[in-house]
């Protein structure tokens, strides 16, 4: 496995070796890390949710079945995409699957080329989500640290008042406004007001 | 006066038949109602021209004694006047219909108002308003006037009598009204009113109830309906063909219809009829029991004495006639037990003569003997073997090397052979082919013994032969139909495992994909080196074995071949079968755990069946464990050896088979399964009792079913 530490990855969990070796075979050649585990079990001892990735997986599979371990990982607040592979006839599990919130599952027998694809999909996917919780967690750590004062003059800002408003609504002056404004602005890490309503909006609705 | 006889008469001239009818509701209710009935004889008759007389019961006597009526229509009461009184005698009853029914017998029922508590027995009619058609009614007042008396009211007297006319419906309603306490009315009336609507059987309480398989409500006996009678001025000849065309006449045609009656039938008994008119004093009985012997006596004293004179003279002479008539039966009957005697002794030998016979020349068995020597020289042989064979018997008898010249050759040495041990046993049974007259192979079934003389010297083999030839050809179909109807219930078992083995061949093929496609990737983008390639193509060419090693299995199992007997062993033939099984295990998560002998357990059997047996059983357990929840979903297969015999177990942990159907699983065509035609355990069963052993199924000490089959062990193999 010779993948550096941040590159997204794809895990191939299989209970058939020809088929797991198979899908490394075949990931690996769009240059694309790629780890395999004979069983969900493997999968998550030594599973760490710290890098990018998707995880692709049969829906048959003894012990922990492809639906337990995406059930697992749902309770665990685990988000990494999931494709799962079905076998003919398995209709009424990838219902089940696509309720539980796998991203993509795809029929055997499947093109090649259309699981790269979702692959990659996945890969993109997860990358964004975590840059984008990232960016939350700034955020939500600058908001815990706001004045009683700021979160007065935020939430009117965010109700879309103008500083002279909320200063007279205060008892303040429009330049101390501002002056709280910035300062909201650069605890959040943020460039714009729309970008601070966008963030401020985010936070509080993932809370 | 003599009528014509029939032949005389001529269209031209047509004799006139005079039919007198009680018209008991009126002319022309009763013109209306039996026209039709004298028209059908005046269409079935040329040559005489019957009238319809409609008359009531004195015009109808007035006529009969000046002799100008030839036929009447009356009531039973009336005709048995008649009978009496002018020689009227019967020729047909009538098939009335009832409230519906055709019947020919009718009562009475006598009635109140179902809530009059305070009439309850006949008796109770003393002194209250009692309603009838008429007094002079049959059906509609002697019928029930009867019953009444039996009961203790003994006189007209001591009931206000309601006289209310036909039709007889005016009675039931006056009673219903409460314009009458009770009345009386001819069987069936009420059904017919109720049947129509008119009245309600709830509201009706039956006096004097007599319960029989008469369908109506019935207060009296039952007598015969209306007769057809003759008169004795009748033509002899028309009275008989004139009862035939009644007796002939259909339910369906039109004077049924119009008298509303469904025919006639041969005429009924009507002594019933005299006892009642006698018990009522009517006509023709009205002076019945009123006349004292004293007044008798007095009146006719001369022809007593004359009668009494005759009586003794008749006595003496019978006493005699009897003495004579008993002595000459006595004789009569002792010749007739001899001859009686005679016939059944010559009948009995004829029968033995006539079986013996039978048994020689219908019996398939041709009897035969010949000389005590491996050729078996025929020196007897019954006739029957022309019919059977072809052949004269002196074929047989004029060449020593026959019989054993026409065996078939790959026989010929075998029954050489058993005829030393015949000579050693005295007695054989031996199957063979032998060539009849014309060309074709018979089996014969050759049941043969030795016959001893003194000193114990063989004299003489006799035996018979029955062909066989039919038994085996229909063992051999049957034997095929079997095969055919293992192999379809394989191509089934195939069938509903379909799914399980598609995703046994999709994986080794999506594995070559993937490694095909992976190379296809890697030379697109130049990073491909020999290296690699030659790992990647040996991974393709394992798994394109992998996928034709399913597909062999497969075709090996659905395959229709001729059974072949293999010495093979049964730990093998079970690793083999749970291979094929496995898919189906995996998809359905039921693991199957072998408990097989240490040693292989050797068994002569065709392997295709023993697999197809233990596949059958094993994919109904798992349908079974099915609805289980994983971990509680476990199949065991053991095998051991018991006493030369191989036992196979197959335990599964399902629901089991509900106990009421436990014996009814090996049936053909039993199933608890949607699809599927429930053939599988009952050609499992035929399939082990073809090879000598048995199979059952029995609980499982905590859950599920238990199947065991058992084989007998390899003789040959250590």
């Amino acid at each position: 496995m010779t993948t550096t530490s941040n590159q997204a990855i794809t895990y191939v969990i299989d209970d058939d070796k020809a088929v797991r070796e198979s899908l490394r075979w075949l990931i690996e050649s769009v240059g694309l890390p790629v780890e395999t585990y004979g069983s969900a079990r493997d999968f998550l001892n030594s599973f760490s949710n710290d890098r990018p990735g998707c995880i692709v997986l049969d829906v048959r599979m003894p012990e922990i079945s492809g639906l337990e371990l995406q059930e697992h990982l749902k309770a665990h607040d685990i988000q990494t995409p999931i494709i799962i592979i079905t076998g003919h006839g398995d209709v009424p599990m990838a219902v089940r699957a696509l309720k539980n919130g796998a991203v993509d599952f795809i029929e055997k027998p499947f093109n090649d080329q259309a699981l790269l694809d979702r692959i990659q999909h996945a890969l993109q996917h997860d990358t964004e989500t975590r840059n984008k919780q990232a960016l939350l967690g700034v955020a939500k750590d600058g908001l815990a640290h706001l004045t009683k004062r700021e979160h007065e003059v935020l939430n009117r800002v965010i109700a879309g008042e103008s500083s002279k408003r909320i200063a007279a609504d205060l008892g303040l002056s429009t330049k101390t406004v501002e002056a709280h404004r910035a300062k909201i602005m650069q605890k959040l890490q943020v460039k714009s007001v729309a970008e601070l309503v966008r963030v401020t909006v985010a936070c509080r609705e993932s809370t | 006066m003599i009528g014509p006889s029939h032949s005389a008469a001529s269209q031209e001239n047509p004799i006139p038949i005079h039919i007198g009818v009680l018209a008991y509701r009126g002319n022309d209710q009763t013109l209306q109602s039996w026209s039709p009935t004298v028209d059908y004889l005046n269409r079935t008759f040329s040559g005489y021209h019957f009238d319809l007389l409609p008359m009531d019961i004195p015009t109808m006597n007035r006529a009969a004694a000046a002799n100008t009526l030839h036929f009447t229509l009356t009531n039973p009461g009336h005709y048995v006047e008649l009978e009496t009184r002018y020689g009227a005698s019967r020729i047909a009853t009538l098939k009335n219909i009832q409230g519906g029914a055709p019947l020919t017998q009718y009562g009475a029922v006598i009635f109140t108002r179902a809530d009059r508590n305070d009439i309850q027995t006949l008796d109770d009619l003393r002194g209250r308003r009692y309603a009838t058609v008429d007094t002079s009614a049959f059906g509609g007042f002697q019928m029930a006037w009867r019953e009444i008396k039996r009961h203790g009211i003994t006189s007209l007297n001591d009931v206000q009598l309601v006289s209310l006319g036909y039709p007889q419906d005016h009675v039931v309603r006056a009673v219903l009204n409460n314009r009458a306490d009770a009345g009386t009315v001819r069987t069936g009336v009420l059904e017919s009113m109720s049947m129509w609507g008119q009245i309600d059987l709830q509201d009706i309480k039956v006096l004097n109830p007599v319960t029989n398989d008469f369908p109506f409500l019935l207060s009296t006996q039952l007598y015969p309906e209306w007769p057809f009678a003759q008169l004795p001025n009748a033509p002899a000849d028309l009275s008989e063909k004139i009862a035939i065309a009644l007796l002939s006449m259909s339910p369906d045609s039109e004077a049924a219809k119009a008298g509303q009656y469904a025919g006639w039938t041969i005429p009924l008994d009507y002594s019933a009829v005299h006892a009642l008119l006698r018990e009522l004093q009517a006509p023709p009985y009205e002076d019945f029991g009123k006349i004292t012997v004293s007044a008798l006596a007095k009146q006719y004293w001369p022809w007593l004495v004359a009668i009494g004179i005759g009586f003794i003279i008749g006595c003496s002479l019978l006493v005699y006639a009897h003495h004579l008539n008993r002595r000459l039966q006595q004789s009569s009957r002792f010749l007739e037990a001899e001859i009686q005697e005679h016939k059944l002794i010559k009948q009995r030998l004829l029968a033995l003569n006539g079986r013996l016979q039978h048994l020689l020349t219908a019996t398939p068995a041709m009897i035969y003997s010949c000389a005590p020597d491996r050729n078996c020289p025929t020196t007897f042989i019954s006739d029957n073997v022309r019919a059977q064979l072809g052949y004269e018997p002196s074929e047989f008898l004029n060449d020593r090397q026959f019989w054993i010249e026409h065996i078939h050759p790959d026989d010929k040495m075998l029954v050489q052979k058993s005829m030393d041990t015949l000579l050693r046993q005295g007695a054989h049974h031996r199957e063979y082919r032998f060539r009849a007259k014309d060309g074709d192979y018979r089996w014969l079934n050759d049941d043969v013994r030795l016959v001893r003389g003194e000193n114990n010297v063989p004299i003489e083999v006799v035996g018979y032969w029955v062909d066989i030839t039919d038994k085996i050809k229909a063992q051999e179909l049957a034997r095929r139909h079997e095969n055919e109807l293992a192999h379809c219930l394989r191509l089934t078992t195939m069938g509903e495992m379909a799914t399980a083995l598609a995703h046994d061949i999709n994986q080794p093929l999506s594995a070559v994909r993937n490694y095909v496609q992976g190379c296809v990737l890697r030379l697109r983008a130049g990073q491909l080196d020999s290296q690699q390639l030659l790992h990647a193509l040996e991974e393709v060419i394992g798994q394109t074995e992998r996928a034709a090693a399913v597909v062999r299995h497969v075709r090996q199992f659905v395959g229709k071949e001729k059974p072949v007997l293999v010495t093979t062993d049964i730990n093998e033939l079970i690793r083999q079968a749970v291979h094929l099984l496995l898919p189906e295990a995996r998809s359905a998560d039921i693991p199957v755990h072998l408990h097989l002998h240490e040693h292989p357990l050797p068994v002569t059997v065709n392997p295709t069946q023993i697999q197809q047996v233990i596949i059958n059983i094993a994919h109904n357990a798992f349908e079974a464990m099915a609805p289980l929840r994983k971990g509680d979903r476990i199949l065991d297969v053991d095998t051991r050896l018991d006493d030369n015999t191989v036992h196979v177990t197959l335990r599964d942990t399902g629901p089991g088979v509900p106990r009421e159907l436990l014996d009814d699983i090996f049936t053909a065509f039993y199933t608890t399964k949607s699809t599927g035609m429930g053939m599988g355990l009952s050609i499992s069963r035929s399939i082990i009792e073809s090879h000598e052993g048995r199979l059952w199924a029995e609980y499982n000490q905590s859950r599920g079913m238990v199947f065991t089959f058992t084989l007998p062990l390899a003789r040959d193999n250590p």
